[in-house]
């Protein structure tokens, strides 16, 4: 022990004696603290909410963000709203019945809470009109003719007044088969001064609405934020279901490793508890829980579970040899209190290293998560070892355990790659992996990369109905909008007008850019209007007085109250990173340019502003946040095992999976965004654990003297069911979510599935091949033993 | 910009003092070291002066008028963009312009010459076949040569020698026109017709109307030609033989049959706007066109005419006199109208996208090349009329 007395952990072990008594001294005290903790906390975590915030999914420290939320009220038109598209099956939409249905609706969202009834817009509100220019100057009317009647006249006239409203391909289809209800949202109510309820609001846009009215000849499609919020909040319900199957495989699989009912019931218990501490935790410290952290309870209770295998493990290997359940519990919590503290606190660590992403639901995640690791050291390693104390291990289970330790094939197999021939190939074949890799991992993107909504599944409900108004309306989804500023009243004279109007035609030109719009197209309409509807006068005016004019045909949105604030509204055919980049190195050159007292261009709002915002952030914090997590946990294994050939022993399988991840990540065209971008960091904080307690079962071994073959298949032996089972577990944990309705949640879970895999095998086969390559041979302490590797034919004969 | 109002005060005597450098060089090296400075506040010129930017999206934005010579065609729109094509309108090359101001015609008098005529009193001019247009005219020039032609003109009148004005109203226009130069060259022109590479007149807003006999080397104000004592906007102008034909605002009509010395108003029995006036295959036949489908024919060389009404409510932007001996007239919201002179009625299609047309051209005999809201487009008249009647 003359080394490891040197180490942190033989440091640590001059007060494991004294914490040891504190903790077996008194195990009544323990478990009704334990107890007390728990009701308390349970309590806590019945207050815990769902909350999506729209304002925490995004870099609220970005410059756009800051400028977007600086301008936010003047730019409260443009965002948020619903668009509810009622579609005629059969026919079009001139059609008495449907214009009775279309009527009946708009007056059911017109009394739904949230709405800005004196902005809702559908053909059945007196807001929508037509105009026409006669040799009289301007005519107009309601869009809906007077004394409308439902006759094939009045019809017609509708019909011929849609056509004039100029409100084709925005409030009525393409195709005449649909037309649009535009709600647009207050998001705090003028009346009450209480926030949108997303969840409730869209909950009565379902019941109202789409429940209602949608028939045999009618379909009802809603897009719009409220919407996608209500839905996600709605899709994340269905994580309790997840859970509870994560639950039931677990607690199965428990059973069969162990095959002693009580300890997988303790064992499952002491894991849950761990959930329920974390969330009464988060809850008492003033969080809620969103559709990012509601995954941390998956990953708290997979490695609750895991770690409660190891003490689990580690006291029936006690008690095979037969010591009384006392014993074995308090000699299980020696041996696994330093590699489980280390493990965890890595993954803690590995957590909060995530911190540095500015991006409040991932800081959320990281808090969430690093509570889950702290709990899970005193339910886990504590008060089961405690409980455990009480409860021996079957005998059955000791059978089931012994048996299978001198039988288990695998183990021989595995310890063939602690030949130095077999070692070499593995590390070669590791090297030719991470180079394949490497290579794949080119194809990775920054942000999302399907079209709709990504939080959502392609084929969901919202992406179909998104995907319909984008067919059959002339308007994108994808909006990126750049603000125009300059002093109040000066956001309509004539230079200010020339440069929007320059700089809106420097964005039509970038590729990926399907239009852009502003105030200018409205003055300019207006001026051929005011023209008697003549194309040539569609130009901006020199003639201010004529500019002046043209404000009183501004809508809503497209200028704040003061002619200070103007956006330019720029639609993208999609919202793929390399799109967003373009349109931001576009924008900003122009801005870089010409900005000046008088006018400048401030990026950016709109969804894809936001989201070129958030991919810049993610894209720094990308590889930051990677070296960060490297470093963190390397330094936790250098001050454990004080050498740096363990270091690379350690990291080598993580960072290998690091690198098939990314490549699977480019390979199944999921990017790096809010959601994956903690994947990695989760996966090396948590797969660290497997090369923590595989390297110190290895490590005790060798110190012992015992050749790498013979320590590596004793570690085997020992602790090898266990980090196998640990990956299962943990894989399982997670797995679930691949079936969650929203796409990030499932795409987290495909991810972390194969970065817990991969870790394992990578801890299982990668560590001996490198142990072989890299550890110096030791002097061994018993004769008769060979420095070099034990021939497998007699190690099976030893057992 | 602080800084470079500090530089030539400061450094120049320290320079000359110093190195045997230039006032030339030294301002050379300033430039170079504030590049950065002195591009940005140079940079936001003015729309007369910034050339139009080359963009693949040309063709496919607004464009106003089309014109084509000996197999050339050449569109004008907003922005400054001029588009040539010599294949019948399959590919179109953007030209060369040096403002980014909105173009409203062109007229081209063989496959070198042309002339365009746009917003900001612009007059451009080619030589090369539409590739490279140069800048003939622009409003602070058109505002200076109204206001030194009236001023001219005041001094004859009071010098008694042009019996044929009358003193007020030369005083008045040029009132008018002195106010107008305070104003900036805020006036577009309109229409533009030349009869050969000398002889040209473009009309525009408020009255404006000139003329040049050199190829636009000088212009010459010719608003007091015309009795328009309103200032009506002119909209169109267009010529057969010798007789010169132009329609505006509330029913303005003027002709001249000895090109353009001297003209006089005729009446179309219509109070609104004309947006176009066609030659009809001779000097006695027009066609004019109004707002809400309205078509006016003349077979007497317009002194009476004959009033459509067709059944769109578009506007009529433009017409042209189809190999087939049909008329053909394209306007606001997809509106194409095809008639005959004899019959005296007009088909009307709505095209299904609804985009406004404003020039049409036929190549060869039904095969159209239009202009308008989407840029240029080529047509079958058949394809044309087959959309939906309205």
């Amino acid at each position: 022990m003359s080394k490891s007395s040197l180490s942190a952990a033989g440091l640590l072990s001059q007060s494991e004696s004294l914490l040891e008594r504190l903790v077996f001294r008194n195990r009544p005290l323990m478990l009704l603290l334990f107890l007390l903790l728990s009701l308390l906390l349970g309590w806590q975590a019945t207050g815990l909410r769902p909350d999506a915030s729209f304002s925490k999914m995004i870099p609220g420290d970005h410059p756009y963000i800051q400028n977007f939320m600086a301008h936010r009220d003047d730019l409260a038109g443009l965002g948020n709203a619903v668009r509810i598209a009622v579609e005629a099956r059969q026919g079009d939409i001139f059609d008495a019945d449907y214009q009775q249905a279309l009527k009946q609706i708009t007056d059911e969202v017109f009394f739904i809470p949230g709405v800005d009834r004196s902005a809702l817009k559908s053909l059945w509100t007196p807001n929508v009109r037509w105009k026409e220019v006669t040799e009289e100057g301007f005519v107009g009317g309601p869009v809906i003719p007077d004394g409308y009647d439902g006759s094939p006249e009045s019809l017609e006239t509708l019909r011929m007044n849609v056509l004039r409203s100029g409100q084709v391909g925005s409030l009525v289809a393409n195709d005449f088969r649909s037309s649009v209800i535009h709600a647009p949202l207050f998001d705090v109510n003028p009346e009450t001064g209480e926030r949108l309820d997303y969840q409730a609001f869209s909950e009565q846009l379902e019941t109202l609405v789409r429940d209602k009215y949608q028939s045999d000849l009618i379909t009802i499609r809603i897009t719009g934020f409220a919407k996608v919020v209500g839905d996600l909040i709605e899709g994340a319900a269905q994580v309790v279901l997840f859970f509870a199957m994560a639950l039931g495989i677990t607690a199965l699989l428990l059973y069969l490793y162990t095959r002693c009912l009580r300890s997988a019931l303790v064992t499952l218990g002491c894991s849950v508890l761990a959930v329920v501490w974390q969330l009464g935790l988060l809850r008492a410290l003033g969080y809620g829980i969103d559709p990012y952290s509601m995954l941390v309870p998956f990953l708290v209770f997979a490695i609750a579970v895991s770690h409660g295998v190891q003490v689990v493990n580690g006291m029936a290997l006690e008690a095979v040899r037969g010591a009384d359940p006392l014993t074995a519990a308090q000699r299980a919590f020696r041996a696994l209190y330093i590699p489980g503290l280390t493990a965890l606190l890595s993954d803690g660590i590995g957590f909060v290293t995530l911190m540095v992403i500015d991006i409040a639901v991932i800081q959320e995640l990281a808090v969430a998560a690093a509570i889950g690791v702290a709990v899970i050291v005193l339910t886990n390693l504590v008060l089961l070892p405690v409980v455990m104390s009480y409860l021996p291990v079957s005998d059955k289970a000791l059978r089931h355990l012994s048996r299978q330790q001198a039988s288990y094939k695998l183990w021989g197999w595995l310890q063939r790659f602690t030949r130095p021939q077999v070692a070499k190939v593995t590390v070669a074949g590791a090297l030719a992996l991470a180079l394949f890799g490497v290579w794949q991992a080119q194809g990775l993107r920054i942000g999302d990369l399907d079209p709709g909504t990504p939080e959502l599944r392609p084929d969901s409900r919202y992406n179909l109905d998104n995907a319909f108004m984008t067919d059959n309306y002339s308007t994108s989804s994808d909006i990126f909008v750049v603000m125009a500023k300059s002093a109040p009243e000066q956001c309509i004279i004539y230079d200010n007008l020339q440069l929007m109007d320059q700089f809106q035609w420097h964005m039509a030109n970038v590729p990926g850019v399907q239009s852009a719009v502003s105030l200018v197209d409205v003055a300019k309409l207006t001026l051929a209007g005011m023209s008697e509807g003549s194309l040539k006068w569609q130009a901006l005016s020199r003639n201010q007085y004529l500019l002046n004019n043209t404000m009183n045909f501004v809508p809503q949105g497209l200028v704040n109250a003061d002619c200070s604030l103007t956006p330019v509204i720029i639609f993208l055919n999609d919202h793929k990173a390399e799109t967003l980049e373009r349109v931001v190195d576009a924008a900003t050159a122009f801005a870089d340019r010409y900005n000046s007292d008088q006018l400048q261009f401030l990026l950016a709002a709109g969804n894809s502003g936001i989201e070129a915002a958030t991919n810049e952030v993610i894209g720094q914090a990308q590889y930051q946040m990677l070296a960060l997590v490297y470093a963190v946990v390397g330094f936790l294994c250098l001050l454990t095992f004080r050498s740096w050939r363990t270091l690379v022993c350690i990291l080598t399988p993580l960072a290998l999976t690091s690198i098939l991840c990314q490549a699977l990540m480019a390979w199944l065209g999921i990017g790096v965004k809010v959601a994956t971008l903690p994947v990695i960091a989760l996966g090396v904080g948590i797969g660290v654990d497997y090369g923590i307690y595989i390297y110190s079962k290895l490590e005790s071994y060798l110190i012992r003297g015992m050749s790498l073959g013979d320590a590596y298949l004793e570690t085997l032996r020992t602790t090898g069911r266990a980090v196998a089972f640990t990956g299962l577990t943990l894989a399982i944990g997670v797995g679930t979510w691949m079936l969650s309705p929203i796409k990030f949640q499932a795409d987290m879970g495909i991810l972390l599935t194969f970065m817990f895999l991969w870790n394992m095998l990578g801890a299982l086969i990668l560590i001996p091949a490198l142990a072989r390559l890299l550890l110096r041979p030791r002097q061994p302490r018993e004769d008769g033993h060979e420095l070099s590797e034990t021939p497998v034919e007699e190690i099976r004969d030893a057992v | 910009m602080s800084g470079s109002g500090f530089i030539p005060v400061a450094l120049p005597p320290m320079a000359r003092r110093c190195y045997p450098l230039g006032h030339l060089q030294v301002l050379f090296i300033l430039s170079l070291v504030f590049w950065p400075l002195w591009v940005q506040g140079a940079e936001r010129l003015d729309r007369l002066e910034r050339p139009a930017v080359s963009s693949s999206l040309a063709p496919h934005s607004l464009l106003l008028d089309i014109a084509e010579a000996d197999g050339l065609l050449v569109a004008v729109g907003e922005r400054g963009h001029v588009v040539r094509s010599e294949d019948a309108g399959q590919s179109w090359q953007q030209a060369e312009v040096p403002v980014s101001v909105t173009l409203t015609s062109v007229h081209l008098v063989d496959d070198q010459y042309g002339w365009a005529a746009g917003h900001d009193g612009v007059v451009l001019v080619t030589d090369d076949g539409g590739r490279r247009w140069r800048k003939q005219l622009d409003g602070h020039q058109l505002n200076e040569l109204v206001v030194n032609h009236y001023q001219a003109l005041l001094q004859q009148v009071d010098a008694g020698e042009r019996d044929d004005l009358d003193p007020e109203l030369v005083a008045t226009a040029l009132d008018d026109a002195l106010f107008a130069r305070d104003d900036g060259p805020s006036k577009p022109f309109l229409d533009i017709y030349f009869a050969d590479r000398q002889q040209g007149w473009v009309v525009g807003a408020y009255g404006l109307f000139v003329r040049t006999l050199d190829g636009g080397q000088s212009w010459q104000p010719a608003m007091l030609a015309l009795d328009n004592p309103d200032n009506f906007h002119l909209n169109a102008i267009a010529a057969a033989e010798d007789v010169l034909m132009i329609a505006g605002e509330a029913g303005a009509l003027f002709r001249s049959v000895d090109q353009g010395r001297s003209w006089e108003r005729l009446d179309a029995g219509y109070e609104g706007p004309l947006f176009s006036v066609t030659a009809l295959g001779s000097a006695e036949q027009w066609l004019l066109s109004g707002l809400r489908g309205r078509l006016f024919v003349s077979a007497d060389g317009g002194h009476s005419w004959e009033a459509f009404e067709t059944s769109t409510r578009s506007t009529i932007n433009a017409a042209s006199l189809l190999q087939s001996g049909q008329l053909l007239a394209v306007g606001n919201g997809g509106a194409v109208l095809r008639g005959s002179q004899q019959h005296g009625t007009f088909e009307v299609r709505m095209q299904a996208d609804r985009v406004s047309y404003t020039g049409v051209v036929e190549l060869a005999p039904g095969e159209l090349v239009l202009v308008g809201q989407k840029g240029v487009v080529r047509a079958s008249l058949n394809g044309l009329m087959e959309a939906r009647d309205e």
